[in-house]
């Protein structure tokens, strides 16, 4: 569903990611570790066409993003770190204006404030402006976003930043039943908990390199840790 | 899609405070500007009305006072029988430039054009020609009316709205999401332009219709066709430079200062300088000099007097068929004839270089206005609205004309030393102003409409090739 083919990115002398090869497959969680700069979020951005590839292909669902840009997208839902909305729309109308562009099947009213509930947002907040909601509240209209679109991937930047814990849980369950339901997710995150948590796969990325991947199932939350430490203090 | 993001742009512009304030402004501005042009156009038409009246009144009259003149007894210069009495005040006409349809819309030039003056045996012919409107303030920007606002303020308004329409979006954060949807960035970018341009062309063509209508002027016409025409690639020209200058990638402070940077060029300086760059290379002589000068020439020709009269003579045989046995050299009034011809003589030099200077300037501003679309869209605006520098000349090449006509009309009675009947009146030359070919109308509106267009669509063009660059992320 999402492959990535010798994929790489430089400015000038710096070599943001080094040539990565990667697949996820339907119903699998990748979680992307690493430390700031490690090359998370340019591979996401490379994914979403929002920057150019150096060399290599970034493919959703068999299509080239660079050369299938639009078309590849309504393959895609994604998540940024921060969410950031119309602020003098509500949520429910943010939901609806990303839901249109999105071109998925319309949905009713009823149908799209179940979205909002579903990712755990306040009924009293889905007609407010999103200008007066916390991040969190925007994180989770995102999530409702993502949801409705309804794609057979997902990118996911460090969704969970700004969600308390009990939001993070929930995030996690719902992750899970995204994936089960087949859909591709590859989620960078800080989180190694959460990565060993929800995730089938984990690779630890260091200074633009993939320098370990491996299934979750193969390994315990310690172990894990430990691998993580002993790649950043290399 | 597009219809989309349109309406949720418009939704989300819409609650915004600023836009509200800027729709409000930009109403009033243009209710202000309707408001001067139709008081400006009515002031016009009961003037025009006024002096027409009063010259049917004087005409009507005319053939009773004649008639009875004789019983009078009244002395030479204010008997309406004589030549020079009738052609000098009694039974002068009024030239009138009448306004056309739209000209409420655009009072352009037409407050310092006379659009209507008296003929008289005694006006010099050249006259006219040597009006110069020294002040280019007044020559530029003229009266706060209609097309003053669209063509100043109106491209700053739409600026005030777009200057910053990928860049905040960049700022806010709300790009990222927008674009991880199926959109591209050229469909995103043309949505909100279109939501911006519903706002501010439906005020602005709501208020050309009402000023056409309170004028009085067919909306359904060619002349407002044409003026939507103008307005609308006027406002794509600014648009298109918003777009441009968002997709330069820099911030939302650098967009509005490099913005009103180039409403500042465009508008204001380039327009002056072309008028200071014009008026440089072809100097006019100054009024005063021209008025000393023409002072001179009527006292040498006075000075010669009565030997003026048989070179006039001369010069004109057609004015005395079967002889000259009638003139009366002596005569004040035939010998005033000779005078005043021999005084446009002298002055002809001196008009002369003042019309080939004037000329020298319209030519170059002609051909220089291409690099303000506001100079272009001012022009063409004032070329529907009848009020623009072509017309008045147009205008004035008859009266001067007609002048001529006037004035060979009444040396031919002087020099026959006829005295006018009732029946004179009748047969006295009548003026009628002919207007322009609305052909050359068109295409020189048309020419400006092109002049607009093309660097609009450069503009454009430009845009499209910076769009697969520009960065969506920062790196």
């Amino acid at each position: 569903m999402l492959e990535a083919i010798a994929l790489s990115k430089t400015y000038g002398a710096h070599t943001a990611l080094h040539p990565l090869d990667l697949k996820i497959e339907p119903g699998e969680v990748y979680c992307l570790l690493g430390a700031n700069g490690a090359g998370k979020t340019t591979t996401i951005n490379l994914f979403l066409n929002f920057v150019e590839p150096t060399a290599g292909q970034a493919k959703i669902a068999g299509l080239d993003v660079t050369k299938q840009s639009i078309e590849s997208k309504k393959h895609v839902a994604y998540i940024p770190e921060t969410v950031m909305l119309y602020r003098n729309l509500t949520g429910l109308e943010n939901l609806e204006y990303f839901t249109a562009l999105a071109g998925v099947e319309k949905y009713s009213e009823a149908q799209l404030r179940g979205f909002l509930r579903d990712a755990g947002l306040p009924q009293q907040a889905e007609d407010k402006r999103v200008g007066v909601y916390s991040k969190g509240m925007r994180q989770k209209v995102g999530i409702a976003i993502a949801m409705a679109k309804k794609a057979g991937a997902l990118l996911l930047d460090e969704p969970t930043s700004g969600l308390d814990p009990k939001a993070s849980n929930e995030f996690s369950e719902l992750l899970k039943r995204m994936s089960g339901d087949g859909v591709a997710i590859l989620m960078a995150t800080h989180d190694l908990f959460r990565a060993k948590e929800c995730g089938t796969r984990v690779g630890i990325m260091k200074q633009g390199r993939m320098v370990a991947s491996l299934s979750t199932s193969e390994i315990g939350h310690a172990d894990l840790e430990r691998l993580y430490l002993q790649h950043m203090h290399d | 899609m597009l219809r989309n993001i349109i309406r949720y742009d418009l939704k989300n512009l819409l609650a915004e405070r600023s836009i509200q304030a800027v729709a409000a402004l930009f109403a009033l501005l243009l209710a202000y500007g309707l408001w001067n042009g139709i008081r400006w156009n009515e002031h016009r038409r009961t003037t025009i009305e006024s002096v027409r009246k009063e010259q049917q009144q004087r005409l009507a009259a005319l053939p009773g006072r004649i008639a009875q003149a004789p019983s009078q007894g009244l002395p030479a210069f204010l008997d309406p029988r004589m030549p020079s009495v009738a052609g000098g005040r009694e039974a002068t006409p009024y030239l009138i430039l009448p306004p056309q349809p739209l000209s409420g819309l655009s009072v352009g030039q037409s407050d310092l054009y006379p659009f209507y003056l008296r003929a008289s045996t005694q006006s010099a012919s050249n006259i006219l020609s040597a009006d110069e409107i020294e002040n280019p303030d007044n020559l530029l920007i003229g009266r706060f009316d209609l097309s003053f606002v669209l063509v100043y303020l109106f491209p700053l308004l739409i600026l005030a709205l777009s200057y910053n329409i990928l860049s905040a979006e960049k700022e806010q954060g709300t790009l990222a999401l927008t674009l991880s949807q199926p959109v591209s960035l050229g469909r995103l970018m043309l949505g909100k332009i279109a939501s911006r341009a519903a706002v501010l062309l439906a005020l602005a063509i709501g208020a050309s219709a009402a000023a056409a209508a309170a004028t009085g002027a067919p909306v359904l016409s060619v002349p407002f066709a044409l003026w939507l025409a103008v307005l609308l690639v006027y406002a794509a020209f600014w648009f298109a430079l918003a777009v441009f200058v968002n997709l330069l990638g820099k911030g939302s402070a650098v967009n509005a200062v490099l913005l009103s940077a180039v409403w500042v060029s465009l508008t204001m300086v380039v327009p002056s300088a072309l008028h200071m760059l014009a008026g440089s290379l072809y100097p006019v002589p100054s009024r005063v000099e021209m008025i000393q000068a023409m002072r001179e020439a009527s006292r040498e020709a006075t000075a010669k007097g009565s030997t003026l009269m048989a070179r006039y003579l001369e010069d004109h045989p057609e004015l005395t068929p079967g002889g000259s046995s009638t003139v009366n050299a002596a005569d004040a009034a035939s010998r005033s004839l000779a005078v005043q011809e021999e005084t446009e003589r002298l002055m002809a030099p001196v008009l002369g270089r003042f019309d080939r200077q004037l000329e020298g300037q319209r030519a170059i501003l002609q051909r220089l206005q291409y690099l303000s679309p506001a100079v272009l869209a001012q022009g063409a605006m004032n070329s529907l609205a009848g009020s623009g520098p072509e017309r008045f000349e147009h205008f004035r090449t008859q009266t001067v004309g007609f002048l001529g006509r006037w004035r060979a009309h009444f040396a031919r009675l002087v020099l026959a030393a006829r005295m006018l009947t009732p029946a004179d009146v009748e047969r006295l030359p009548r003026f009628v102003y002919a207007d322009e070919d609305p052909g050359a109308v068109v295409a020189r509106v048309a020419l400006s409409w092109l002049g607009i267009f093309i660097p609009s669509a450069v503009i454009v063009l430009l845009s499209w090739m910076r769009m697969s660059r520009t960065r969506i992320v920062s790196a």
